[in-house]
């Protein structure tokens, strides 16, 4: 090092960078080698280099960077920065390393790199391309309009310049600035192509023209749309209403250009113009509910929101918009919307008896009754909001069962048409759902069993008994029965994956993975060409779980990170299930990170292509994909498992037990722990041959991969998931990867917020010491809902918290905004008073709202024993929750009544008290053993009914 | 009233369909030897579907007669109670001889039916069944247990 630096004194940075002749194409050998991917003989050129010239610095980070490629990561990093050292002026060396951040999607740091990279060579298009990307994907927008403009200002003549400057613009909302750009280009092409006459105007567009005109039109036809939506982002609908109705010519996409201007017209207020269109675009598709929504808004009529079931319109209104959707029908006499809606515009309080509403069920369930729709429950079911709906409807398809079972017909009058006989089939099973649906488990099981007593080959039967046997409490009896079903037709995967998450829900995790191979991409026939040669190099059907993962099946995996969290929390759990569970949640979040990594292509090749509006909303759609639900699923999921982890640390636990068991084996008689010490090897040997097993396979793989690149991780996936389960068990600081989860959800549900997400925090903020942070949570909860169980407990836990004297020795103000806070909810009142005015006004809501409550209630006074046993058991135990009304709004279901068994259990004798009432009330409900439980324990097949009778004769 | 039924084959993906069809039509349970029979024996075994639902099915063997020539046996036809007399037995039966026709060497068809099926005998005596012979306790756990053999000449 010392010599070198002597030998260098007296040279610029520039001389020492210069290599001699052969030295520099032996460099350039190394780029093209990198950019053809031959990495190895990359190396080979660098290391030639380095023999003479050790120091050189963009030699040792091009080396750096073909390590990279080969997975020798750690070297990687070593030598490009090592080459960085050596010649930090060098725009090569920076390049370099921002190329190595982006390659681990570290775009936070590449972009820093490359900003100094281009300090350097402000010019350089290659760094600038590659910083843009960079920007867009950050969402630097500023940083972007300003590489944009760099880019457009050294090559004026790339169409695709001018196209990114212009939506780099639109993305800062400079919505005038955008247009000016796209005027301004297409001002340069018209002119280019007036001046020469066709040839070789604008480079790329006249290659599109020579090479195929429909390229170039829709080039042409996107543009005029995109600046369209421009100018309607902007404000200013008038012109974009000229523009597309100028250009119409040019326009491909008709049905796009319909539908933006059918938007501009309700929002510039040009009502006949927008009815006109509406009904212009209904013609076309009158299953498409948004071009209703059109219409009804340019009748000056307010739009149908789906799920609000409409029950904020006026009467007059609905009755205006029926009117139409009856004229509608008449003119598209096979539609399926029109029928669908009209029933959300009937409601059942408009006449005495609910007679409109009704017959608008009646005149949509008929021709799906005839059809043998299974969805057609389904599709009713946004109408059990209403209890009286439900009433209605009941009495509707009963009235179906008794008639076509007196007369084969559906009703009397000139509907009296004979039915098929699978019409009763299809109304029994809508029954089934009905009272599975309002809490009747009976009569739905009822209905069940009559309908496969009629046609026992129908599958969705089973599927839907299923679901009853599951809310009966059952789910072994559920998954059982879910199986029947996917026997019955093998090559359906819906069926096949119904029955993977009942298996799951009941447990059963080794059945269920068994059963989710079938239909990944080895194991379905067509897809190996060799299935005898498949079979011998994969011994373990079991690693086609991989396919899964690889797959992204998020319900999968967050079903099966359920059923690991469920064991984990059961009393005789294995703690070791929580790092199972963790790591499936962990894989949920990873793939909506890959997700968000998955833009990254589209950022060149959109611009390229021109696909302009989908790129914008794709744009969109990737600014909230943390907001899906599936990525709060998985968030919970996870979060609940770091609370685990914190509250009840593995280490710790593992050195308890080994306590234990010391304490255990020395009371034990000499001979009795001979015999147990033998026993414990023995089980010890047993582990470490199976892990040698494993790691013998590994070794197979290391042997096989080619010298240079790191053996490719071979062990079986099981065992791999495995250990990294294990290690996410001993995850170091729980609470601050929770606290990353949690900002991140936060963030993202900004919009929409969620209260299971604040009720975590809220666990989050107490375990971490940040009140201010708590009371945050408990303040959104109770925005959300303020009669919410979960956040009243919060908040009674926060008071009493803050009077703990934890409020001492913190910040001034963290203690004034508690105390404000808690006084402004308080109101005047004592904590006491303030937890009975909650039972007084939400205690009757639900027997979770009763419980919570009457606990908060307990806090408050700090009773205990007797006390609390007797305030607990005249608000929960003693109430009346098994009522129609409670069973129908699903305030009262079987896993309400288990979580309040939970929190019971330990009050005196009221854990077997409440568990008595539920058997009564769910007599197959296996956790509080009712009797018909205990009788399918005997017999589980006995729940597929029919066949059992003749299970004993036999001839032939 | 008719009903449009459309055949399919039996494969192992539907087998067990035809299981729990069979299961409640006859007081009778098959062993496997009779479904793996079913599935080998290609075409003239059939299932009838209506609107996507499995109503009915005809189970259908071929037995050899040593000199190349083959015959029809009949093991099963049944259709679902509620779906009885809308004319799906014909159809399945039909198509089974109509099969069993275009093979030459298939000469003839018979099947086992309890003497006291009545109406079985007639639906196959309207197909050109005649009754050959009776065999006596042919039946082991129903009554009465004795069956006839009931034959047509497919040339």
């Amino acid at each position: 090092m010392a010599s070198s630096k002597a030998k260098a004194a007296g040279q610029t940075p520039e001389d020492r960078r210069q290599l001699p002749g052969k030295e520099q194409s032996l460099f350039r050998q190394i780029v093209r080698f990198y950019e053809t991917k031959q990495y190895k003989k990359g190396l080979k050129c660098a290391e030639q280099i380095l023999k003479k010239f050790p120091e050189h610095g963009e030699t040792l980070s091009m080396k750096g960077l073909t390590l990279n490629c080969l997975d020798r990561k750690e070297e990687a990093y070593d030598y490009v920065k090592k080459g960085l050292r050596m010649d930090l002026r060098s725009h090569v060396c920076w390049h370099v390393f921002g190329l190595l951040y982006r390659s681990d999607h570290n775009y936070k740091e590449a972009i820093k790199c490359y900003l100094n990279a281009l300090r350097l060579e402000k010019e350089n298009l290659q760094i600038l391309r590659d910083l843009s990307l960079l920007q867009i994907q950050m969402r630097d927008l500023n940083g972007f309009v300003n590489t944009r403009r760099q880019l457009l200002t050294l090559r004026p003549a790339q169409r695709t310049n001018w196209i990114a400057f212009a939506v780099a613009h639109h993305l800062v909302k400079n919505h005038d600035m955008c247009l000016q750009v796209i005027q301004a280009y297409e001002k340069t092409t018209a002119k280019d192509k007036d001046a020469a006459g066709g040839k070789d105007a604008a480079g790329e567009g006249d290659k599109g023209k020579a090479g195929g005109g429909e390229e170039e039109q829709f080039q042409t036809s996107e543009m005029v749309l995109y600046r369209a939506r421009v100018m309607e982002e902007g404000g200013r609908l008038e012109e974009a209403i000229d523009l597309i109705r100028e250009k119409d010519d040019d326009i491909l996409d008709k049905l796009g250009a319909k539908e933006a201007l059918g938007r501009m017209f309700l929002a510039s207020g040009r009502n006949q113009e927008a009815e006109e269109l509406y009904r212009g675009l209904i013609d076309k598709n009158p299953e498409n509910t948004r071009y209703h929504d059109g219409l009804f808004r340019s009748l000056g009529l307010p739009a149908l929101v789906k799920g609000a079931a409409s029950s904020h319109l006026p009467k007059d209104a609905r009755q205006k918009m029926a009117t139409e959707y009856d004229a509608l029908r008449r003119k598209h006499s096979k539609c399926v919307a029109f029928v669908r809606r009209v029933i959300d515009l009937h409601h059942c309080e408009d006449d005495g008896e609910g007679r409109a509403f009704v017959s608008a069920v009646d005149a949509y369930a008929r021709p799906w009754l005839k059809k043998g729709v299974p969805s057609l429950f389904q599709s009713l079911k946004d109408l059990y909001e209403k209890r009286r709906n439900a009433e209605l409807i009941e009495g509707l398809f009963e009235g179906y069962e008794s008639s076509l079972r007196k007369s084969g017909t559906l009703g009397e009058g000139d509907s009296a048409e004979e039915m098929a006989p699978d019409v009763l089939v299809w109304v029994l099973a809508f029954l089934a759902q009905h009272y599975d649906r309002v809490g009747n488990i009976a009569k739905a099981l009822e209905k069940c069993d009559a309908a496969i007593a009629h046609t026992p080959t129908v599958i969705e039967l089973y599927t839907i008994k299923a679901k009853v046997m599951k809310h009966a409490g059952n789910l072994s009896s559920a998954a059982l029965l879910s199986d029947h079903a996917r026997q019955l037709d093998l090559a359906d995967r819906y069926l096949n994956c119904h029955t993977v998450k009942y298996k799951l829900r009941a447990g059963d995790i080794d059945e269920a993975n068994s059963l989710a191979v079938l239909f990944t991409k080895d194991n379905l026939p067509g897809n190996s060409k060799d299935d005898e040669k498949k079979k011998k190099e994969k011994p373990d059907p079991l690693q086609s779980l991989k396919n899964l993962h690889e797959m992204q099946c998020i319900w999968y995996e967050h079903e099966l990170g359920s059923a690991h969290l469920r064991l984990a929390e059961k009393s005789d759990g294995n703690f070791e299930s929580v790092g199972r569970a963790l790591h499936k949640y962990r894989y949920i979040l990873q793939h909506f990170d890959d997700m968000h990594e998955d833009q990254f292509d589209f950022h060149s090749y959109c611009l390229r292509k021109m696909t302009l509006r989908s790129y914008l909303d794709m744009l969109k759609f990737e600014d909230q994909i943390y907001a899906h639900p599936f990525y709060s699923k998985g968030a919970w999921g996870a979060l609940r498992c770091y609370l685990r982890l914190h509250d009840d640390p593995p280490a710790k636990r593992r050195e308890r037990e080994a306590q234990e068991e010391e304490e255990r084996v020395a009371k034990m008689a000499p001979n009795e722990r001979k015999k147990y010490r033998a026993k414990q090897r023995k089980l010890q040997k047993q582990k470490e041959q199976a892990a040698a097993a494993a790691g013998d396979h590994a070794q197979d793989g290391a042997n096989n991969s080619s010298g240079g690149q790191k053996p490719k991780d071979s062990r079986p996936f099981l065992v791999k998931e495995e250990e990294d389960a294990e290690k996410l068990l001993y995850t170091e600081n729980p609470l601050e990867e929770a606290s990353s989860l949690l900002k991140k959800l936060q963030e993202y549900q900004q919009d929409d917020p969620k209260l299971e997400t604040q009720l975590l925090a809220f666990e989050w903020a107490m375990r971490s010491g940040k009140l201010l942070m708590a009371l945050q949570a408990v303040r959104r909860a109770l925005k959300i809902d303020g009669d919410s169980p979960g956040a009243h407990l919060c908040f009674v836990r926060l008071v009493l918290k803050s009077r703990g004297g934890c409020l001492e020795g913190t910040n001034k103000v963290v203690a004034g905004v508690m105390t404000s806070y808690i006084e402004k909810m308080l109101g005047g009142r004592a904590l006491e008073a303030y937890a009975e005015s909650y039972v007084a006004k939400a205690g009757s809501k639900s027997m979770l709202h009763a419980l919570v409550g009457a606990e908060a209630r307990g806090l408050a006074s700090s009773l205990e024993g007797s006390a609390l046993e007797d305030l607990l058991s005249s608000g929960v135990v003693g109430g009346d929750w098994f009522t129609e009304a409670h069973l129908a709004a699903r305030t009262t279901t079987h896993t309400s009544c288990i979580e309040v068994h939970g929190r019971l259990a330990g009050v005196g004798s009221l854990g077997e008290r409440w568990a008595e009432i539920c058997a009564r009330h769910f007599p197959y409900s296996s956790h509080f053993g009712g009797e018909k439980a205990r009788a399918l324990q005997g017999d589980p097949k006995s729940i597929l009914g029919v066949q059992s009778a003749l299970e004993n004769l036999a001839i032939q | 009233m008719k009903i449009r039924v459309v055949l399919d084959s039996v494969r192992d993906q539907n087998l067990k369909q035809m299981k729990q069809l069979n299961a409640a039509i006859f007081p009778v349970k098959y062993q496997d030897k009779f479904y793996s029979d079913c599935v080998a024996c290609g075409d003239v075994t059939q299932l009838a579907y209506y609107n996507d639902i499995l109503i009915g099915a005809i189970a259908c063997r071929l037995e050899s007669k040593g000199n190349g020539k083959a015959k029809l046996y009949i093991m099963t036809l049944g259709v679902l109670a509620p779906y009885r007399d809308l004319g799906v037995g014909t159809h399945l039966l039909e198509h089974s001889l109509r099969v069993a026709m275009e093979d030459p060497n298939i000469e003839e068809a018979y099947l086992h039916v309890q003497t006291s099926n009545d109406g079985a005998i007639r639906f196959y005596d309207k197909h050109g069944f005649a009754i050959k012979e009776m065999i006596p306790n042919y039946y082991k756990r129903i009554d009465p247990p004795d069956c006839y053999i009931l034959h047509r000449s497919l040339v």
